[in-house]
């Protein structure tokens, strides 16, 4: 990953979505079927993802409740997409956390060297080594059960990613011409940093946010399922598996169709980081 | 997150997993990753699948259920065992017993040659310790109201024990049958290394893992069974597959959706009367506004009880308003299905206590972690109240945390329990920890209860002491302090061998008749 950085300023060719659709059709198709239903969920959903109607309980899938009904007679597909949306917050607070936090911390550290370096260098592996499940448990104990707490966790757990990454680039960067020209010109290391270093890492950095994107929506799904993230009657993929799978032998149409919904979009958000991988890694061609 | 390669990219065989339908999420809850590693020796160790841990092994301190089909119905005994056939009281430490004429003396005869675990022998001074520690206030035993009415307890020889109440109680056997006998000399170690005369000795308890106690072989009802260790499992799905691997024997209390799938799963389900149990809300109330009994009458009328039972239970709970079952003399007739389900009701009630779509009711439903049925009620109480404009949370809770906000504290609007039917005696209904005017976990004492309790278990005339029940049954619908959803039979499942568990209609069990 790390030669690519090398490369300044890999063009913003417009031919990504051309390339995405080449190189994995199914991740286009799963990620675009995933960022509709968070975008358009509420508008979407054929019913109220909350009301329960005990007279409809447990369907399996019908001409009224396309995939069926939840234990209390929710439907099924309505809770999906409010799951799907609940998944893409996860998904944009674990990486506005550790993709500021830890960009900014690698920045600098791989940027200006020195003491500073080590200094964010220890911190960041001691940031590491925390279990992430055990700092969520932690967050959730102190504060109150909430998306956003367990994703705080989530994103702490990012940042080392970020980090290391941004780091490594700006290390790499930092002697080359263009970067001296413009500290030759004037320019403050800040400022360099921000200005000439920083748009050089934006590729990998959107790689590390694709898999660290699709880790988070696994960890929301894991954490509510243990009941430590979102809280009823709110929909998660979680607590959606979690229901569903206390009736497996009963109505095995709700596990199954859950499963495959937490399914789809994780090999969906991977799949599409390796295809976005390639891409820069072939200079975006 | 794994430190090692970052957790920014999986591999394959990390990646194959995660299809596994969201296995990651499983792997974590790890319910039953352990189970083969700790699995008992076969031929003679009993493993029974339990859903939650308990928070202390002192059986005076704790009505949980989980807690009598563990350490109460093997380490520790009563006086007197309620008979799930007769109804009747059998002797258990007590060997025979006597009631006076004027009903206010109870002597007993011990069981003579009886010892504790630790080597001791048992007399008469540790049940009037037992008795004395369970009435101190002091102790803050949850079975305290069982003894209400007791006013003396005193040893006249190493095997007798003379009771004396301050009037008669026509149920004393069977509140007796519920206060277990400690010793007084371990006292200090009895939350964790309990000593008792049970069939079994406590061996070790792993907090979050499992419970074990082995036979006593020096008791005089030797168990058939080597040891027999509860796991805690709490994943209903999990336990099921151990019982159908092997790795469990038997299942104690199980909901529903698992005696449905059991049943299609060719697995033994062991079934108790239907009402031995009751599903209700706690209300908090002493905290307003659920002192005002139209908020409380009007969360009974926003409960779909008929849909519950129907839907949730798969139609094996009966749905009803009142604790006392039909069964029951006592019962007040027609009285099971007041409080319809009806929103508008419950929104005019609500209205006239101040609640409105512009100034909301707002409350937090605490639940037990699992308790899967008692979580799908608080999820319809909370959505049927939000949807007429009030704004309910749902927060769910680990067993130890909620019993300290239930019992300890007690800091709660609203919680969803469930509770032993109790024998088939009015008089201990209205004596248990729900319901006790002395203590009760709703905070409910209006004037007057007091009396009408302690009139009613002391009527000897049986046409007025039905009379004074129903009464006690029309006060307690009035006042609603706490909503019974419905009555149900315990299940367990298990093999063969484990049918011959004896179920004890007073909470305590009979483990020593199972052979493996």
């Amino acid at each position: 990953m790390t030669d690519l950085a090398t490369t300044p300023r890999p063009r913003r060719s417009s031919g990504l979505l051309a390339f995405l659709i080449r190189r994995s059709p199914l991740a286009v198709l799963l990620v675009g079927v995933f960022l509709v239903a968070a975008i358009f969920g509420p508008w979407l959903a054929p019913h109220s993802m909350t009301d329960t109607n005990l007279t409809v309980a447990l369907q399996p899938p019908s001409a009224t409740y396309w995939l069926g009904t939840d234990p209390l007679g929710r439907d099924v597909l309505s809770r999906l997409l409010g799951s799907a949306q609940v998944a893409a917050q996860a998904f944009l607070i674990v990486v506005l956390i550790g993709g500021i936090f830890g960009t900014a911390l690698g920045l600098v550290a791989g940027g200006l060297g020195g003491i500073l370096d080590l200094v964010v260098s220890r911190l960041v592996e001691v940031l590491q080594g925390f279990p992430t499940i055990l700092v969520a448990i932690v967050i959730v104990a102190l504060f109150d059960p909430s998306l956003t707490n367990a994703m705080i966790a989530v994103g702490l757990a990012a940042i080392p990613d970020f980090a290391r990454v941004s780091r490594s680039v700006a290390i790499q960067l930092r002697d080359r011409e263009f970067i001296q020209a413009a500290r030759g010109l004037g320019a403050g290391e800040l400022r360099i940093l921000w200005s000439e270093v920083l748009p050089n890492m934006v590729g990998p950095l959107i790689v590390i946010a694709s898999f660290d994107g699709a880790q988070a929506v696994l960890w929301e799904a894991s954490l509510s399922f243990l009941g430590m993230g979102v809280q009823s009657p709110a929909p998660s993929f979680g607590s959606m598996l979690r229901e569903a799978q206390g009736y497996l032998a009963i109505q095995p149409s709700f596990a199954i169709i859950v499963g495959i919904a937490v399914s789809g979009v994780i090999l969906g958000l991977n799949l599409l980081g390796d295809a976005i991988s390639d891409y820069l890694d072939r200079g975006g061609k | 997150m794994n430190g090692r390669e970052g957790w920014g990219r999986m591999n394959r065989a990390e990646f194959l997993r995660l299809l596994g339908g969201a296995a990651a999420a499983a792997a974590v809850a790890g319910p039953f990753g352990m189970a083969g590693s700790a699995l008992a020796q076969a031929g003679g160790d009993l493993v029974v699948g339990i859903s939650s841990d308990i928070s202390t092994l002192d059986p005076q301190m704790s009505p949980i259920d989980v807690f009598r089909h563990t350490i109460r119905s093997t380490v520790f005994e009563a006086l007197v065992f309620i008979n799930p056939d007769t109804l009747q009281a059998d002797p258990l430490l007590a060997d025979s017993w006597e009631i006076s004429a004027d009903g206010l003396t109870v002597t007993f005869k011990l069981k003579s040659g009886v010892t504790w675990h630790n080597g001791s022998p048992f007399t008469a001074a540790d049940v009037v310790y037992s008795i004395k520690r369970v009435q101190d206030t002091a102790t803050g035993s949850p079975f305290a109201p069982q003894l209400v009415a007791v006013s003396g307890v005193e040893a006249t020889d190493d095997q007798t024990v003379v009771l004396t109440l301050a009037n008669t109680v026509p149920g004393i056997l069977a509140n007796l049958a519920v206060i277990q006998i400690v010793n007084e000399a371990s006292i200090g170690s009895i939350a964790t290394a309990p000593v008792g005369t049970g069939p079994f000795k406590f061996v070790n308890w792993a907090p979050g893992d499992h419970i074990r106690v082995e036979a006593y072989a020096e008791h005089r009802n030797a168990p058939k069974v080597g040891a027999i260790e509860w796991r805690i499992v709490p994943d209903s799905q999990a336990r099921l597959a151990g019982l159908q691997d092997g790795t469990l024997h038997m299942v104690a209390l199980v909901e529903g959706k698992d005696v449905v799938q059991a049943q299609a799963a060719g697995i033994g389900i062991i079934q108790t009367k239907p009402y031995i149990l009751y599903e209700n809300f706690n209300i908090n109330t002493k905290r307003a506004p659920f002192d005002d009994k139209r908020v409380r009458q009007a969360l009974a009328h926003a409960f779909d009880r008929e849909g519950y039972a129907k839907t949730i239970w798969f139609g094996f709970a009966r749905p009803t308003i009142n604790p006392v079952p039909p069964e029951m003399a006592t019962y007040l007739p027609d009285s099971a299905s007041q409080y319809p389900f009806d929103l508008d009701k419950a929104s005019a009630l609500l209205a006239e206590a101040g609640f409105t779509k512009d100034n909301p009711l707002t409350m937090e439903i605490l639940t037990i972690q699992g308790f899967d049925t008692l979580k799908s009620m608080a999820l319809l109480l909370q959505d049927t109240l939000n949807r007429i404009g009030h704004k309910v949370t749902v927060r769910e809770l680990e067993v130890t945390v909620w019993i300290d906000r239930i019992l300890t504290k007690p800091d709660y609007d609203i919680t969803t329990d469930n509770f032993n039917t109790g024998p088939e005696d009015a008089a201990s209904m209205f004596n248990s920890p729900n319901l006790a005017p002395a203590s009760n976990v709703n905070q409910w004492n209006p004037p007057g209860y007091a009396d009408l309790v302690a009139a009613a278990a002391s009527e000897s005339d049986e046409a007025k002491r039905i009379a004074l029940y129903q009464q006690l049954q029309t006060l307690i619908l009035d006042e609603m302090p706490q909503i019974t959803i419905n009555h149900l039979p315990l299940f367990f499942l298990g093999n063969e061998a484990s049918s011959a568990l004896v179920i004890g209609p007073s909470g305590i069990d009979d483990y020593t008749k199972i052979a493996l």
